[in-house]
């Protein structure tokens, strides 16, 4: 590294690790996504509940052991409890009630109609929905026991269900696994935004704020040099800060049960050696992105304003590709960000990487940077700034 | 030694030098001396090669600052009007980062900052960091930055603005020093006692040209005026009049 370069990083790196700011945000990244993403996992898990059996509580259960027997060949459990004349609530446990009359046997042996009294509640949707199932699963039984009355009575079964209805979900089921798998990949692509984002105002911005901007222009070193010292600060903060988060996510995620976990990790080492390799340049892309930024701001409160600006770029093109996905043209894919989501996607979640998704995200962060510090370079050289400084 | 030889320099449709012109010697003190806008401190940025002037030129020590920037600022020490100062970093970080763009490491360095401690006393500020410091201490290290690699040429831009009286007289001190020995020290002022006290000659600028340059003594005596501060109005209004 030139000695120049050289100076001008080593003066910036102990600048910024003194700044409070810039080691809170990446702290707070590094350490706050993992629970949020430990939140949402929480979510899922509790969400999966809706896929365990209805329960029944069933008062006069034992006049009707055919009605038990169906129920729980429907998938509903079954609680045998004592009859309650105008429940205020459900049992607890219960996801409905239902109260046979003490005649019920004797009726329905007697092939009359008999009056049972359901009681749900439908405070949420998924108890609603378990209400709904139970009443299904009634009549059900209902149409059983009709049924095996016509057959008693020579009646063929065909004529009452003209219609056999049979219901496939062709709903993609790993929808919602690949969002949250796409969601990880934002999580990780965001990650040198953020970290980078302090110090590179700092940088810049900082400079023309405090109005030592000038006085180091006076000095004996290029702005190419200058430049060069800065970015390598951003980028060593972005990349330093992504793998921390990186890291402390793929620990945290080997102590979440594997039946929780929304997608299935097939990171192997050459792919996670090309992964960091992947971050490595999108860090090296985003320290000049946000460097091309906080040179055009004169203070630090302009920068936030600029960079909270621009990273709705990258939310949005995260967002794109995690829900338009189908709608969007093939070659988005090959575009900067959209193709760090693809690439680092297909490593962490295929095992196989993408040679041409992956090639095409190194070619746009390693064009991408020339272009930002090219721009930076020529606007901090810029009288302009200087007269503002 | 400096010299600036007829520079122009435009921002936009304001003409901030018109035609500015002068000699800054080795082992003297030169001022420039101006209303606030009279083009001071664009002289001094042009001079310290972070302006390029529309025409003419500056040279440092025979070096075309236009052509050569970097060469030039080798041979700069510059003070500017806001110290802008480091606040994470300590007196000593800041001495050491600027004597490393100057190209300076090792023994070379550390016995260029341990001179220049001495030579401010800077001993009891030298291991805090600057956030904090009183405009004095502020000075101090702003200066210590500008002279740490002992260039033949010093350039101060209105030096003792915000400054108490001991700040002022100890800056004073040291340019007195500096010139003793043989530095050719630039500097920009509008305040008439400091400027009759210091400097060895002086230029006076308004609305961009030189209106009136020499010693303290020779200006006052063309004038036919009393002091310096009657000799700039009765010289700058004379040139106002004849610009009308």
């Amino acid at each position: 590294m030139n000695r120049m370069i050289k100076t001008v990083y080593r003066k910036e790196m102990k600048d910024m690790l003194r700044d409070k700011r810039a080691v809170l945000a990446i702290a707070s990244y590094a350490l706050g996504v993992p629970l949020l993403m430990a939140f949402i996992f929480f979510l899922m898990a509790d969400d999966r509940a809706e896929t365990a059996r209805s329960t029944l509580a069933l008062s006069g259960a034992d006049q009707a052991p055919g009605m038990v027997a169906f129920l729980e060949k429907q998938g509903l459990e079954i609680i045998p409890v004592v009859s309650l004349d105008g429940p205020e609530s459900l049992p607890d446990g219960a996801d409905a009630m239902v109260v046979l009359p003490k005649d019920f046997a004797e009726k329905l042996s007697r092939g009359e109609s008999v009056p049972i009294q359901l009681y749900v509640d439908e405070t949420s949707r998924q108890q609603a929905d378990r209400g709904g199932e139970v009443r299904s699963a009634l009549d059900a039984y209902s149409q059983h026991v009709a049924g095996i009355r016509l057959v008693t009575r020579g009646v063929p079964l065909s004529l009452m269900a003209p219609i056999m209805v049979n219901t496939s979900d062709l709903a993609p089921s790993s929808f919602i696994n690949k969002m949250l798998g796409n969601s990880l990949m934002l999580v990780f692509m965001l990650a040198p935004f953020v970290m980078g984002m302090s110090v590179a105002l700092d940088a810049l911005a900082g400079e023309r704020e405090r109005q030592s901007l000038q006085c180091l222009m006076a000095q004996p070193i290029s702005t190419a040099h200058l430049v060069a010292g800065k970015w390598a600060m951003v980028a060593t903060f972005c990349f330093g800060g992504t793998m921390l988060a990186v890291t402390i996510d793929l620990i945290l995620l080997q102590f979440v049960p594997a039946d929780v976990l929304p997608f299935k990790l097939q990171l192997t080492v050459g792919g996670f050696a090309l992964a960091v390799a992947e971050l490595a340049a999108l860090s090296m892309f985003v320290a000049s992105v946000l460097l091309a930024v906080s040179i055009h701001a004169k203070s630090f409160k302009e920068g936030q304003t600029y960079m909270s600006m621009m990273m709705m770029a990258p939310v949005i093109v995260g967002y794109a590709k995690m829900y338009g996905e189908n709608k969007l043209p093939a070659v988005t894919k090959y575009l900067p960000i959209f193709a760090d989501v693809e690439s680092l996607g297909r490593i962490f979640f295929d095992g196989t990487p993408n040679l041409a998704v992956t090639g095409s995200a190194f070619l746009s962060a390693v064009v991408g940077t020339a272009v930002c510090l090219w721009l930076t370079s020529r606007r901090l050289s810029s009288e302009q700034i200087l007269s503002e400084a | 030694m400096i010299i600036v030889d007829k520079i122009a320099k435009n921002f936009g449709d304001v003409q901030a030098v018109r035609d500015v012109s002068f000699t800054a010697k080795d082992g003297m003190i030169t001022t420039l001396l101006g209303a606030n806008g009279s083009g001071k401190s664009t002289t001094l940025r042009t001079v310290a090669a972070l302006l390029r002037p529309d025409q003419g030129q500056v040279t440092v020590d025979g070096i075309c600052v236009q052509k050569d920037p970097l060469g030039a600022q080798r041979l700069l020490g510059i003070f500017p009007d806001q110290f802008g100062l480091y606040t994470r970093l300590t007196a000593r970080e800041h001495l050491e980062y600027y004597a490393e763009l100057h190209g300076m490491q090792g023994n070379a360095l550390k016995h260029a900052v341990d001179e220049v401690i001495s030579l401010l006393h800077m001993e009891d500020i030298l291991e805090r960091r600057t956030e904090g410091f009183s405009q004095g201490q502020r000075m101090k290290v702003a200066l210590a930055r500008a002279i740490i690699h002992k260039p033949q040429n010093i350039v101060l831009d209105e030096p003792t603005r915000g400054l108490d009286v001991m700040s002022i007289r100890m800056l004073r001190q040291i340019l007195l020093e500096l010139k003793a020995a043989g530095h050719c020290v630039l500097l920009s002022s509008h305040v008439m006692a400091e400027v009759e006290i210091l400097s060895d000659h002086v230029v006076m600028i308004a609305d961009g040209v030189v209106c009136a340059d020499g010693p303290p003594a020779d200006l006052v005596r063309e004038a036919g005026q009393p002091n310096l501060e009657e000799a700039f109005v009765a010289l700058t209004s004379a040139h106002g009049r004849a610009a009308a």
